[in-house]
């Protein structure tokens, strides 16, 4: 079969404009979460958990777990975004439709809702880095570096994301995904412990092919002004990941809906 | 179709503007052009964007203009009052044209090689039962839906080649309502405009503008949720006219709605029709058809079975008058004796006769019919009897 490399323009940002319009519509909400979270988990998890764990390779615990907490909110921030609430767009709302029949083509509208995914990533990052550095527990101005990161990181879960959106049946299998890839990966990528603790096997998987691990090795590097590790391995791993499954999503997007 | 609206609606080459200048025009009449020519086409003497020019030809060849505003720009439409310029002047190409259209899902041929053409100016219906393919027809023309096989060109230009070209002057009445719930009524005139790069100056101000035309000023910053179902359909139509289209796709425009939107709605497309746009439409309510297509053609099983207008179909298929009465084995006989055709529906038959008095005053002077009905030929008429009455899914 005749493969089509999909070819988005730039009316994508016109899709990627609605939904930033829809955003800042109910800002009050959805600025919630960010400012929240790092707040809970910093003080449960990082301080009360803390002094039971102390220091880990030789770093506070709570500085420890700091750019974990960022990696896992670029992570879940734009996958949901690109499972979920693109699929309500495309299967409940029929936005897809609507917008298809202007100048829009799919491929516009798939990058449009990527491009979104990454900048939601990118928004609640900056959110949540605003709270970590009055907390005191990231160093500046390495830490700075996170907000473009976070736009690389988001593009990489969109795509990943957009992929289950687009084989899909319903927005119920959606939990697949959510439940044994995400959630896994949210507790077994060097976040809140090394993963040199785990079997051996286990740790090659994750550095080998975990998206979140890669996020967390770079975003750990930043925060904490060392780079660690597998810090320009995994830079390159996302980047060309996020521009595979960029297009791989965009291709499966375009066979389920042009029909 | 020239000489049937004694007005005639000629697009010169949609999308290069070419202007009157170029037309050979014989004959005396008026030409009314609205429209609007590109930028770098312009030349002095041409017309300019919102301006209407009424120029009368004083001797062949020789055209004189004046000015007029007029509300529809960005089309360059000739209006010909009198057919015979047109007929040895401008030659008049289809907005829309099919060659063979095959579109095929798995096995299931959903349209099986159907040949049309729509005119500029005119009110053009697809008709059919579900699954006749209709709404696939549609969606092709909307470059939505690639085809199987076979041709189609819109504005003279190629579905799968310009899509993107063809969709900047198409307005889109989809059958299944998809505003957008995350913005109210305003916003999703204005978000819409945004997606054909319209500024947002004007985009707002023809937004206002479309909110009066169907009458939703009063709902402009109400979400979408809060709208009754005619008001729905209604900004759907405007959000269809916002790109100032000069083709719009209507798939069932009035499917749910109760009579009083139903008018409102006729009388909105028929406004639209008269400024000059081409309209494309798919409808089941037959009386519908009938009021505002100038042609139409009626689809079975992805074949288009009948092509033409409305009165000429009627009078075709089902004649000018029908009979109805009482089905009774003795007016069966009757009826055959007189050699009149007829069709058997339940209780009752139905008697296809150009001389209708002649057979009901038979049926009522020898047969004992019971009751006998005589009534105008309609289009359902037609349609019933070209598709039959087996329920579809």
């Amino acid at each position: 079969m005749h493969i089509m490399i999909p070819r988005p323009t730039w009316y994508a940002w016109k899709v990627w404009r609605r939904n930033w319009d829809v955003f800042f519509k109910t800002y009050r909400v959805n600025f919630l979460p960010p400012f929240v979270e790092p707040v809970l988990y910093l003080l449960a998890i990082g301080y009360g958990l803390g002094i039971f764990v102390g220091e880990i390779e030789g770093i506070p615990y709570v500085h420890y777990i700091a750019p974990a907490l960022l990696a896992i909110s670029m992570m879940n921030s734009s996958f949901f975004e690109c499972t979920y609430s693109s699929f309500v767009r495309m299967y409940y709302q029929k936005t897809f439709d609507a917008m298809i029949s202007t100048p829009l083509s799919i491929e516009d509208v798939i990058a449009g809702e990527l491009l979104w995914g990454a900048t939601r990533s990118l928004i609640y990052a900056t959110a949540m880095l605003v709270v970590l550095v009055a907390f005191g527990v990231v160093s500046l101005p390495s830490s700075l570096l996170v907000i473009p990161f976070s736009f690389l990181a988001g593009l990489l879960f969109s795509g990943i994301a957009m992929c289950f959106t687009a084989i899909t049946p319903g927005i119920d299998t959606l939990n697949y995904p959510a439940f044994l890839f995400i959630t896994p990966m949210f507790l077994f990528s060097g976040t809140f412990f090394p993963l040199s603790v785990l079997p051996e096997a286990l740790q090659v998987f994750a550095i080998g092919v975990l998206p979140l691990a890669q996020v967390v090795t770079v975003t750990r590097s930043l925060t904490l002004a060392t780079p660690l590790p597998f810090f320009f391995y995994s830079l390159a791993w996302i980047a060309s990941c996020a521009t595979v499954f960029f297009f791989l999503s965009i291709y499966l997007m375009k066979k389920r809906l042009v029909v | 179709m020239c000489g049937e609206l004694n007005r005639v609606y000629c697009l010169a080459s949609p999308l290069s503007h070419q202007t009157v200048a170029g037309a050979p025009v014989v004959g005396r009449g008026v030409i009314y052009i609205y429209g609007e020519v590109e930028a770098d086409q312009r030349k002095p003497g041409y017309p300019s964007p919102a301006h209407q020019m009424v120029g009368k030809n004083k001797g062949a060849g020789h055209l004189s203009f004046t000015r007029k505003k007029v509300d529809f720009t960005e089309r360059v439409l000739f209006r010909v009052n009198n057919p015979s310029i047109t007929r040895k002047g401008l030659p008049v190409k289809p907005i829309i044209e099919g060659r063979g259209l095959r579109k095929e899902f798995g096995t299931l041929k959903a349209v099986d090689g159907i040949t049309f053409s729509v005119m500029p100016g005119e009110v053009f219906g697809f008709l059919g039962p579900n699954g006749a393919g209709k709404t696939t027809t549609m969606k092709m023309i909307e470059c939505v839906a690639p085809a199987t096989s076979g041709i189609l060109t819109v504005f003279g230009l190629d579905v799968n080649r310009d899509p993107r070209r063809i969709k900047r002057w198409l307005g889109v009445v989809p059958q299944e309502t998809n505003l957008d719930p995350d913005f109210t009524t305003l916003e999703n005139l204005l978000v819409y405009a945004r997606y054909f790069g319209i500024p947002a100056a004007e985009a707002r101000q023809r937004s206002e503008e479309l909110l009066s035309f169907v009458q939703l000023s009063e709902k402009r910053d109400v979400p979408i949720e809060k709208l009754s179902g005619g008001m729905k359909r209604r900004l759907i139509l405007a959000r269809a006219l916002v790109n100032s289209p000069r083709l719009l796709v209507l798939d069932e425009p009035t499917i749910g709605l109760d009579p009083q939107a139903r008018h409102l709605m006729w009388e909105k497309l028929k406004t639209l029709q008269a400024a000059g746009n081409t309209i494309v439409l798919t409808t089941h309510y037959l009386e519908e058809a009938e009021r505002l297509c100038n042609r139409l053609v009626i689809m079975d099983h992805g074949k288009i079975l009948v092509e033409g207008a409305p009165g000429d179909l009627v009078r075709q298929y089902a004649g000018e008058d029908v009979i109805e009465a009482d089905y009774t084995p003795r007016v069966v006989r009757c009826l055959e004796e007189i050699g009149a055709r007829f069709e058997v529906h339940g209780d009752m038959v139905q008697v296809f006769s150009d001389r209708p008095k002649e057979v009901a005053t038979r049926l009522l002077s020898d047969c004992n019919p019971g009751r006998v009905f005589v009534r105008r030929g309609s289009l359902e008429d037609v349609f019933l009897s070209l598709t039959g009455r087996a329920l579809r899914d």
